[in-house]
């Protein structure tokens, strides 16, 4: 494991427990001055709250955001 | 005739953000109850639960719900149940409640479940004081919820749980997470009761369909994997109640 992976995990953890993100499905992958960060969060509020967390951790790092916001399409139906 | 389930869970409600009211305004017209399977709130405040509760004004057909692992993450679990029950929600855990549908019974039993995983890779009660709670509370997950799928009496037996009771719908998660995403006893409990379906959320990246180890239909309605606000399970009462009947003639 690197340090960069190290430090993804630190990021994937900081999302899961500041109370601004609190989500746990969230991938962070960081490959030298890149962290990219990836999943579904719930709102455009919580995604801007993400890159407002891994902003304080990065430091000079660029950030790539690729969070998708959860849909709101049409229900899906299923037969039982 | 059909009995149209509406259900969702991992909505994450904060205390601002998307209005889910708004999203469910129409849900009324598509189905005769609605399941919320956990994870309703963000961090399980009182405040966040005020939120769902406002959303849930506007629902008028029955809501039945479980919590999942965020609602509980500040201690407070039961104090975001009883908001939900105020706004009319009826919150199970390890309990059980049968509703009328224009005279066919939909029973559901409810509880959050926990992890441990699925055959091949489960936790067991051996070693550290640590990991034997972690056993234990899904065991005893389970045995709650088979205690409450007993109890009822219905045409349509649903099982209600915030965490996975099979491996199916966790397709899309890494295998490494599978133990925290949910646990075979809880198949086990939705098999031994011959449930006619079963309904989970908690797996962001898994799959909406799967089936437990004994067959029975298993819906991952985590929102994330809807991309919708709600889905709508169409339930024919006539091909239910079949398990129940074989474990009877046994």
């Amino acid at each position: 494991m690197s340090e960069d992976s190290y430090l993804g995990a630190h990021l994937e953890e900081a999302l899961a427990e500041d109370g601004r993100v609190a989500e746990q499905g969230l991938h962070v992958q960081v490959a030298g001055d890149r962290v990219v960060v990836s999943g579904t969060v719930s709102d455009p509020e919580r995604k801007r709250a993400v890159a407002e967390v891994l902003r304080d951790r990065v430091g000079g790092r660029t950030l790539v955001d690729l969070t998708d916001v959860a849909g709101s399409g049409p229900p899906p139906e299923e037969l039982v | 005739m059909s009995v149209r389930i509406a259900a969702v869970g991992d909505i994450h409600v904060g205390t601002s953000g998307t209005d889910l009211g708004e999203l469910w305004s129409s849900l009324d017209a598509h189905a005769d109850l609605l399941l919320l399977a956990g994870d309703l709130t963000k961090c399980g405040t009182v405040e966040e639960a005020e939120v769902v509760a406002r959303a849930l004004a506007g629902v008028r057909v029955p809501v039945v719900g479980v919590l999942g692992n965020h609602d509980v993450h500040t201690g407070h679990g039961a104090a975001v149940a009883a908001v939900l029950e105020q706004a009319g929600a009826t919150m199970l855990e390890g309990a059980g409640c049968t509703i009328d549908v224009a005279g066919t019974r939909v029973g559901v039993a409810g509880v959050k479940g926990f992890g441990g995983g699925f055959p091949g890779s489960s936790c067991a009660d051996f070693g550290e004081p640590e990991m034997k709670a972690f056993v234990h509370a899904a065991r005893s997950s389970a045995a709650a919820l088979a205690g409450a799928l007993a109890q009822l009496d219905a045409d349509v037996l649903v099982a209600l749980m915030h965490y996975a009771p099979c491996r199916g719908t966790l397709v899309g998660e890494p295998e490494g997470i599978h133990a925290f995403l949910g646990c075979y006893q809880l198949g086990e409990a939705v098999d031994g009761a011959g449930a006619d379906l079963a309904v989970h959320g908690h797996a962001h990246a898994g799959s909406r369909r799967g089936a437990t180890e004994g067959g029975v239909p298993t819906f991952n309605v985590a929102r994330p994997v809807l991309a919708a606000p709600y889905t709508v399970l169409t339930v024919d009462p006539k091909r239910c109640g079949g398990r129940r009947d074989e474990a009877v003639t046994q």
